[in-house]
């Protein structure tokens, strides 16, 4: 009967609440992580963004129609340096171009062209200019490729005309800042989710040993599967709890800044997160309460949780690495890494409904079955009179 | 009313309880006496199906332990020693209400039973706030309230004074008496001699898992003096098998 289960929901939440540090960690600190996060790195990618509105290059070559191009450009200065790799070095200039020798006939004759671009890589500001570069070689690529220049002149005419209109890269209103979060949101999400959940379903089942209400519990006339349904809702819904705070707090600061609309924030992957984050939720749960059933206090199961941890953790580890364009049936079943590829799909811009499916599917047989491993624990003796 | 018919326990290699048979009847307290490990608790938490029997079984109230174990589970209070085993972030009222809702009291009779038992306990000052705040008498009390709050028949106490002061233990023993004149049926297990004496209308001296014997306080009193009361039921707790 979902009814006993439910009471034990609803008073697990009510302690839960009632501590303000669950509170605090468990939905204050995820909705103001993130906004904290941007802020500062705003701060520190407000000097990088200087380096990209003004770009100071060096090229190999300067006889060439990528040199005019250059000078063309408003927000490029070329430099002529001696010494390219040490005025790299000391900042003198942010990026050194080495082009074709014969850049122009290559052009002209239709062949393919390459730019080598060397940079400080261990310079954030020199990181952001390269990828204004690559938004300017872009744009000299479209000017100048198969184009069929009959002569030199009307390669150089076309240069000239260039300065009419503009680059986007740098001052399009989408930050670096941004960009970068949008890449790390899903994984402060994800950990926060796991941390909600698992350490709500320990503290669900092992404080019931320490503070000696365990077999009080077990004694009423309450079926125990009951009383595990009830503390799994109640540790998913702290999961969900969390990673719900990280989003909202992220998609605000968003909001409020102004920067929402042109932040590229798909909605369908948004939504395919939250999604997932309940499934994640569920299934941490189902784990860490299967554990803290088994253990004799928290600690013990602490050290089982590490463990148990890195097992769940790996395979999720290895998608990261996956491609996850060609995934199959086989790996959406495997715990962790289904999920993994689910996430990086909707991150691409891949909002597949049948993945998601078919993980949802795999994750819900999962935590069905580490459910009724806990319901076992739970009847057994030796487990709940360890001593 | 409890009948225990023939149960052993082991667990693994140790042999925890044998063949223990006993009736206790409403309105009477059994007093289970016996040193640490004797098997007291194993016995209790076999009649409050938390544990199976490895053979034998036992009726309460006439519904059998193992085939009606939640039956048999709604007819059992509880109550330990030194743990009180209470909520902290929640009031006294909030812990009764969760054990009676769990116990699968209607609503009305929970308001009912609580508004009985604040009366009963002189709970109001303090039935607001959680139990965190709570004094150790105030929260044994609650602990108390929690064990009868579904207003079981049978009563089961383990060591209940052990770990608390002497004013709390008297609190619980005093408790005792009462629920065995309201006619519910008690089992009170504790390692001592003197509240065992003073409390219980049957005793079984539990050693090693044996009952070494089962007799009624007032007819010992009226055939020997208190010293030799103690020297017979002294010489079974420390006996180291029954036939030698
Ligand atoms: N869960 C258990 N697993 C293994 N042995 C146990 C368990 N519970 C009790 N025992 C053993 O059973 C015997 C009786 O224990 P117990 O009933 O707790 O004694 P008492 O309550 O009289 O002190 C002891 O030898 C104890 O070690
Ligand atoms: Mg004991």
């Amino acid at each position: 009967m979902i009814k006993y289960s439910l009471i034990v929901f609803f008073k697990e939440m009510k302690c839960i609440f009632r501590d303000k540090k669950t509170f605090i960690i468990g939905v204050l600190i995820p909705l103001i992580l993130m906004p904290a996060m941007i802020a500062l790195t705003d701060f520190s990618f407000n000097k990088n963004k200087n380096a990209a509105d003004n770009l100071i290059i060096s090229i190999s070559n300067t006889d060439n129609s990528f040199y005019k191009f250059c000078h063309r450009c408003k927000g490029i200065t070329v430099k002529d340096v001696k010494d390219a790799p040490s005025a790299i070095k000391n900042g003198e200039i942010a990026i050194y171009v080495l082009i074709d020798q014969d850049l122009d006939q290559k052009i002209l004759s239709g062949e393919p062209f390459k730019f080598n671009i060397d940079y400080n890589q261990s310079s954030l500001s020199s990181v952001a200019a390269t990828r204004a570069m690559a938004q300017y070689e872009l744009d000299f690529r479209n000017l100048v490729m198969n184009k069929n220049f009959s002569s030199l002149e009307e390669l150089n005419q076309a240069i000239s005309e260039y300065s009419n209109f503009k680059t986007e890269s740098t001052d399009s209103s989408i930050s670096n800042s941004l960009l970068y979060l949008v890449l790390i949101a899903p994984l402060m999400i994800m950990i926060y989710c796991f941390v909600g959940s698992s350490s709500t379903a320990l503290e669900l089942s092992t404080g019931e040993k320490e503070r000696s209400t365990w077999e009080p519990l077990l004694s009423t006339g309450i079926s125990r599967r009951f009383i595990i349904v009830g503390k799994l809702l109640a540790a998913t819904f702290t999961g969900f709890m969390s990673t719900l705070s990280t989003i909202i707090g992220f998609l605000g600061y968003l909001y409020f800044e102004g920067t929402l609309k042109s932040s590229g924030i798909s909605w369908a992957g948004m939504i395919i997160l939250i999604i997932i984050s309940l499934f994640i939720s569920a299934f941490i749960s189902s784990i860490s309460l299967a554990l803290g059933i088994y253990s004799k206090s928290n600690k013990e199961a602490q050290t089982y949780f590490v463990p148990v941890l890195a097992f769940i953790v790996a395979p999720g580890y290895m998608a990261t690495s996956m491609d996850v364009r060609n995934v199959g049936l086989f790996e959406l079943s495997i715990p962790m890494l289904n999920i993994v590829c689910v996430i990086k799909e909707s991150l691409i811009g891949v909002s597949n409904c049948f993945h998601l499916f078919v993980v949802s599917l795999w994750v819900v047989i999962y935590t069905f079955i580490v459910y009724k491993i806990a319901c076992r624990l739970i009847e057994k003796e030796s487990i709940i009179f360890k001593n | 009313m409890i009948k225990i018919l023939n149960i052993s326990k082991s667990f693994k290699n140790i042999e925890a309880l044998k063949d223990i048979t006993l009736e206790v009847n409403d309105g009477e307290i059994l007093g289970l006496l016996g040193e640490n490990g004797a098997g007291k608790s194993t016995l209790l938490r076999i009649i409050s199906t938390m544990l199976k029997p490895s053979s034998g079984t036992a009726l309460i109230n006439g519904l059998d332990l193992i085939s009606n174990s939640e039956e048999v589970r709604k007819n059992i209070g509880i109550l330990f020693g030194s743990e009180v085993g209470l909520y902290d972030r929640l009031t006294p009222k909030e812990n009764l209400e969760y054990f009676a809702r769990l116990n699968g009291m209607s609503k009305d009779d929970i308001n009912l039973r609580i508004e009985f038992l604040i009366e009963e306990f002189d709970f109001k000052k303090y039935f607001q706030r959680p139990c965190m705040e709570l004094s150790k008498g105030m929260k044994q009390k609650v602990a108390i309230a929690r064990a009868i709050v579904h207003n079981p028949s049978v009563m089961l106490f383990d060591e209940p004074e052990s770990g608390l002061d002497f004013k709390a233990s008297r609190t619980v023993l005093e408790f005792m008496e009462k629920c065995k004149l309201e006619g519910k049926c008690v089992i009170f297990s504790s390692h001592s001699l003197e509240n065992i004496k003073n409390y219980s209308d049957k005793i079984a001296v539990l050693s090693k898992g044996q009952i070494m014997n089962i007799f009624s306080v007032k007819k010992y009193r009226a055939k020997y003096n208190e010293r030799q009361i103690n020297d017979i039921i002294l010489n079974w707790v420390c006996k180291e098998d029954k036939n030698d």
